[in-house]
C-alpha cells in the first residue's frame, strides 16, 4: 500500500488557516516574487503552478496566487502523527519522504475485511485526527512500484486497487516514464531501445537491459514484468550512519566568504552536537561550497589523526582545507560540511591529556544545557554575529523565539 | 498574512477525559474575550526538553496562532491572521 498526502504542505496550511481554504496558494520561504514555490495548493495546480517555480513565474501563471510562508517544524510534526496513527493499522511502514510512505498490509488488510475498506478506515481516520483538508491518496497493488503508480492516478483524495488481473493491461498501456526511478534520462535510453511501455520494457531481455544500464536493468525487467524486487523495510530499522553533515543555501549579506565561515562554524557546531547525540566521533571531515554562479563546486577533504566529535575541532579542519585549495572564492551562495569514517565513541579510547578531557566536559555541559533549553541556548560567540534565521527559512532549526528564549 | 504578536494571554481550557491535548474554549487578549469555534491544528513543537503545543484557532472568522508551554503553564498569543 502507497500512501501519498495531497498537496502536503499547502494542505496544512489550508487547515491551519480557514481564511485560505478554496484559494490558489503557493508555499514559499519568504513571500517575496524572487522566492521559490516549494509547494501548491489543488487550486494552484490546475493553473499550472508547480514546485520549484520561482514566484514570479508561478505569478504569472496564477495572478491571484497568495504566497505564504512554510512552516517546516510544522510539517515535521503533522508527519509524526499520521506515522503514528499508521502504526496502529500495520507495524511496516516504509517513510519515503515527509508525505509519503509504503505498507505492508498483508498481515493486516484481512482485520478490517480487505486493503480497500482498510484503505477508507485510514483515510476517515485521518480526516478525524488531522482535519478535513488534510487529506490523502492510497494505491493498493502488490508491490511498491505498482501501489505508487496506481495512487498516482487516483489523485486527489482517491484510493485505487490494482487487481492482479488487470496488470497485464496496465502494462500495456503505461509509458515507461510514468513509473517512479526511470526519470527522463533513463526514459531517453529506454525509447533509443524502442522502449516505450513496460509491457515492452518487459519483453526486453534481461543482459540487454543489465549491458545498457548495468545493475540497474535487473529492476527495469522486474518492473516490466509487472514485480518490483524491494520489500516494503520498516523506518524503525536503522541503517548505520555512514556520515553526518549540514549544509545551508546562503542569503546575499552572508555570501562573502568571512560570513560565510560563521555560518560554517554554526554548521560544524551543530555536527559536533549530533555526533555526540548520536555517540560517534568521525576522523575524515569534508567541506564543500557552492560560488555565486551556481557552476562552479569546490570541496576537499582531510582525516584527522584522531576521531573528534568536538563542532570546534571540525571547524579547525574546515578551515586546512579551505586554505588548501588552490583558489578560495570571494562570495559563495552555498556552504556545507560533513564527517564521515565514523565510529562509536564508546569504542575509543579516552583522551590522554587533559586539555583534550577538558573540552570534552565542556561539550557534555553544553551538551545538557542544550538538552534542556533547545539547540540556541547555548552557542560560540562568533556564530552570534550574524543575526538568526527566521522560522520559515531552511537550514538551521533556530527559531527566532529559541534565539530569544 | 500573520502578524506576530507573542504576548501572554488569559485562557479557558477544558481538560477532558482522553482527549489528546487540552482544549482551547476562549481566551482573552487585550480586554477582549475571544470565544473559540474551531481549533484548526493542533500540533507539538519541541523546544529543548520542553514540548510545547501549538493552536491554530478560528473565533469566528478571525484566525490565532497559540502557544501552550506546558513547563511555564502559559499560554501565549503568537500571530493573528491580518489577510481579513
Amino acid at each position: 500500500m502507497h500512501l501519498d498526502m495531497d498537496s502536503y504542505f499547502a494542505s496544512i496550511e489550508q487547515q491551519a488557516n480557514p481564511a485560505l481554504r478554496g484559494k490558489a496558494i503557493g508555499i514559499t520561504g519568504r513571500p517575496t516574487e524572487k522566492s521559490i514555490v516549494v509547494a501548491s495548493s489543488r487550486e494552484s495546480k490546475r493553473y499550472g503552478v508547480k514546485a520549484g517555480m520561482t514566484a514570479w513565474e508561478a505569478k504569472k501563471l496564477c495572478p491571484d496566487l497568495l504566497l505564504v510562508p512554510g512552516h517546516g517544524i510544522r510539517y515535521r510534526e503533522i508527519t509524526k502523527q499520521f506515522l503514528k496513527i499508521l502504526e496502529t493499522f500495520t507495524p511496516i511502514i516504509e517513510v519515503f519522504s515527509v508525505d509519503e510512505v509504503f505498507m505492508n498490509v498483508t498481515q493486516e488488510a484481512n482485520r478490517h475485511g480487505g486493503p480497500v475498506p482498510m484503505a477508507c478506515a485510514i483515510k476517515d481516520v485521518f480526516r478525524t485526527s488531522l482535519g478535513e483538508c488534510i487529506t490523502a491518496t492510497i494505491g493498493i497493488a502488490s508491490s511498491k512500484t505498482f501501489a505508487k503508480l496506481i495512487a498516482s492516478q487516483n489523485k486527489p483524495d482517491g484510493i485505487g486497487f490494482l487487481d492482479p488481473e488487470e496488470l497485464p493491461e496496465l502494462l500495456e498501456t503505461t509509458p515507461v516514464a510514468k513509473v517512479c526511478g526511470i526519470g527522463p534520462r533513463i526514459e531517453k535510453r529506454l525509447h533509443r531501445m524502442g522502449v516505450r511501455t513496460l509491457a515492452e520494457l518487459g519483453e526486453t531481455p534481461e543482459n540487454l537491459l543489465r549491458r545498457e544500464f548495468g545493475i540497474y536493468g535487473r529492476f527495469l525487467k522486474a518492473v516490466g514484468c509487472g514485480y518490483d524486487p524491494h520489500p516494503v523495510s520498516p523506518f524503525t530499522q536503522v541503517s548505520d550512519v555512514k556520515s553526518i553533515g549540514h549544509s545551508r543555501s546562503l542569503r546575499p549579506d552572508l555570501r562573502p566568504l568571512e560570513s560565510a565561515l560563521l555560518v560554517l562554524r554554526g554548521l560544524c557546531d551543530r555536527v559536533g552536537w549530533r555526533m555526540r547525540r548520536a555517540g560517534y566521533v568521525g576522523r575524515t571531515v569534508h567541506c564543500w561550497y557552492r560560488s555565486l554562479s551556481l557552476t562552479q563546486f569546490g570541496g576537499k577533504q582531510t582525516t584527522l589523526p584522531l576521531p573528534t566529535d568536538d563542532g570546534h575541532d571540525i571547524y579547525l579542519a574546515c578551515l586546512d582545507v579551505l586554505n588548501r585549495m588552490p583558489s578560495r572564492p570571494e562570495e559563495v551562495s552555498k556552504i556545507g560540511v560533513s564527517v564521515s569514517q565514523l565510529q562509536e565513541k564508546a569504542k575509543t579510547p579516552i583522551p590522554l591529556f587533559a586539555a583534550d578531557r577538558r573540552r570534552g566536559r565542556l561539550n557534555d555541559a553544553i551538551d545538557i544545557v542544550r538538552a534542556r533549553f533547545g539547540e540556541a541556548s547555548i552557542r560560540t560567540a562568533d556564530v552570534l554575529l550574524f543575526k538568526p534565521i527566521p522560522d520559515h527559512v531552511s537550514g538551521f532549526t533556530m527559531t527566532q523565539d529559541e534565539w530569544e528564549d | 498574512m500573520f502578524l506576530e504578536i507573542r504576548e501572554p494571554i488569559d485562557t479557558l481550557v477544558t481538560y477532558r477525559r482522553g482527549a489528546p491535548h487540552p482544549l482551547l474554549r476562549a481566551f482573552r487578549w487585550k480586554d477582549r474575550r475571544y470565544d473559540v469555534t474551531q481549533t484548526n491544528l493542533v500540533h507539538p513543537k519541541r523546544v529543548g526538553d520542553v514540548v510545547h503545543l501549538c493552536y491554530a484557532v478560528s473565533c469566528g472568522s478571525d484566525h490565532f496562532d497559540i502557544r501552550f508551554d506546558p513547563a511555564r503553564h502559559q499560554w501565549r498569543l503568537e500571530a493573528i491572521d491580518t489577510s481579513r
